[in-house]
């Protein structure tokens, strides 16, 4: 964060080189004194072409160049600016509207053409806003992708010593090193999307992007469009062509999360696509070849859905690859504590707070407890108790796992009938903040017996 | 301001917003510059090189603009526009003529100022 902050002020005060080439003395005058009103600007003004390709050196930020110069043609200069260095921007500055020469200026790579009149001056300082915001935006991506894949760099985000996770990163490193379709199956919260991004952020297509297609998330009748793309008027509302995520990921990898979700027909539609190795856009009639790594991800047993009848077996067999099965997180024994020490520590440094211990009896609570919701749950469960201890240690009664309150996480602790039904009309009362009347009306049962309970002290 | 006066720096004082030395620096440029392009302008009528007559009109389109010559607004456009695709003959002498003779007056004007 300070680290980005810091970039961003120096790229603030550095120099902005606009080089004006203009052979109107007068006119380059009128020029120089009205960008150089800005102080982080500075203007030089060549008078003509040869004396301007010389300079090129300097590395200009923006060049703005006047079409009739009397030396070398405004063409001839703009080609040979690009030539040198594509990245550098060229305004042309004409003292006529002619359309067609500024077309063809535009085509061969002028960012801009702006007419001498009035309003030139004005219309370079917007130039000058958006390439600045273009190159802040360039820096901030590069930033962001060394960011990301420090992030990815899984010996830090993938976390655990016990034997199955073990097998886990061998798996991976696999994975990594190979082009292999990968299926990743696990429980919700398992870290499948982690594991994906971990495998295609240290793989050699680490530059190219990553593109993630939750199946679930997107209608049934979008989803061959979302994923192949469409043409322009393929159906209504296809209002302009789209790439789909298939060809947004190319060279790069897609992951398609929830995958046993897939509708039997498009199901077939993914199969041919994988065979044939190209794809049809929706409404188009080219062939697109296709360039991704196929990553898959599902809660399901594929095997089972297959057995069903509910996913095409042959489908089954192109996306199984390498199969890497995440162990839920009640089977990862003391990883539990070792991924709740991460995320308070984590929860800790964002918020600036000194380091939390967890104390013996609260580990021994979080061993015990099945975690339905897996290591996502515990995130969740440890940044609550993060909030809730006001000391450095995290107690027993600071864990609380209702935020889940699944029932059967409620079946699975295996208490006596009576503790259920303490159990529960404690859970109606915190609901109803101590409403007697309405948890019994809500229950069907007396208040006398609520009250009774509360007596009792057994809720 | 005289009625006579053929310029007009206020797009200029606007744009220097109260730097007089910027505004004097411009007009003593345009005191200095203004003669070459004219006898640019004479020497390609003379020698019948009416592309580069027009073209010397199209270089100092701007600065008419920015001085405020107002009456040469619409002239050094046809000017340019009839050099450069040598028409209206007939008319370019007095137009070239009106122009050479508005801006030798505006240089004296300026120099007086």
């Amino acid at each position: 964060m300070k680290h980005s902050l810091k970039a961003k002020i120096l790229f603030m005060n550095q120099d902005f080189k606009i080089f004006v080439v203009e052979d109107d003395v007068w006119y380059g005058e009128i020029m120089q004194y009205h960008l150089s009103l800005n102080p982080d600007v500075s203007v030089k003004i060549f008078t003509n072409g040869k004396d301007f390709l010389k300079a090129l050196d300097e590395q200009p930020s923006l060049v703005t160049l006047d079409y009739s110069l009397p030396d070398i043609s405004g063409e001839e200069v703009l080609r040979k600016v690009k030539e040198y260095n594509p990245e550098i921007p060229v305004v042309i500055i004409s003292g006529q509207e002619d359309i067609s020469t500024a077309i063809g200026l535009l085509k061969d790579g002028a960012y801009d053409y702006i007419v001498k009149d009035d309003d030139t001056k004005d219309r370079i300082w917007n130039v000058i806003k958006n390439i600045r915001e273009k190159v802040d935006l360039k820096e901030e991506i590069s930033q962001l992708k060394t960011q990301i894949s420090q992030k990815y760099d899984f010996s830090k985000t993938i976390i655990g010593n016990s034997p199955p996770m073990k097998r886990v990163y061998n798996l991976i490193q696999k994975a990594i090193s190979s082009n292999i379709t990968v299926s990743i199956t696990g429980e919700t919260g398992t870290g499948k999307e982690v594991v994906a991004k971990a495998i295609h952020y240290n793989s050699v297509r680490k530059s190219k992007p990553f593109v993630a297609v939750n199946i679930t998330a997107i209608p049934s009748e979008l989803i061959e469009s979302e994923l192949f793309g469409h043409e322009k008027g393929a159906f209504t509302g296809a209002i302009a062509r789209r790439i789909g995520k298939f060809e947004e990921a190319t060279g790069g990898t897609i992951f398609l999360d929830e995958i046993g979700e897939m509708d039997i027909n498009m199901q077939s539609k993914l199969l041919r696509v994988l065979q044939e190795k190209e794809l049809t856009r929706v409404g188009g009639s080219g062939h697109v070849k296709l360039n991704c790594r196929v990553l898959v991800a599902t809660h399901r047993d594929l095997a089972e859905e297959v057995r069903k009848g509910n996913f095409r077996e042959d489908l089954y067999y192109r996306l199984l690859g390498l199969p890497i099965a995440l162990p839920p997180l009640r089977e990862r024994g003391n990883d539990i504590l070792l991924l709740a020490k991460h995320f308070i520590d984590e929860y800790c440094t964002e918020n600036d707070m000194e380091k939390l211990s967890i104390s013996p009896k609260a580990q021994s609570k979080m061993l015990k407890y099945p975690w339905p919701g897996n290591i996502r749950e515990l995130k969740a469960v440890m940044e609550l108790s993060c909030v809730m201890t006001d000391r450095d240690t995290i107690e027993e009664e600071h864990i609380s796992f209702n935020s889940t309150g699944s029932i059967d996480t409620l079946l699975q602790a295996e208490m006596p009938l009576e503790d259920y039904k303490n159990k529960i009309v404690k859970h109606y009362l915190d609901k109803y903040n101590g409403d007697v009347v309405t948890v019994a009306r809500k229950l069907q049962i007396g208040k006398s017996t609520i009250y009774r309970m509360m007596q009792e002290n057994v809720i | 301001m005289s009625d006579n006066q053929l310029y007009n720096l206020e797009q200029l004082e606007a744009m220097a917003s109260g730097d007089v030395a910027f505004v004097n620096k411009m007009v003593g440029m345009f005191i200095d510059l203004t003669p070459e392009v004219i006898d640019r302008m004479k020497d390609g009528f003379a020698s019948d090189d009416l592309e580069d007559m027009g073209a010397a009109a199209h270089k100092i389109k701007p600065s008419i603009d920015m001085m405020g010559i107002k009456v040469l607004y619409q002239k050094i456009r046809d000017l340019e526009q009839f050099g450069k695709n040598r028409q209206n003959m007939d008319q370019i002498p007095g137009l070239l003529n009106e122009v050479v003779s508005t801006l030798e007056a505006v240089i004296e004007q300026l120099k007086a100022r």
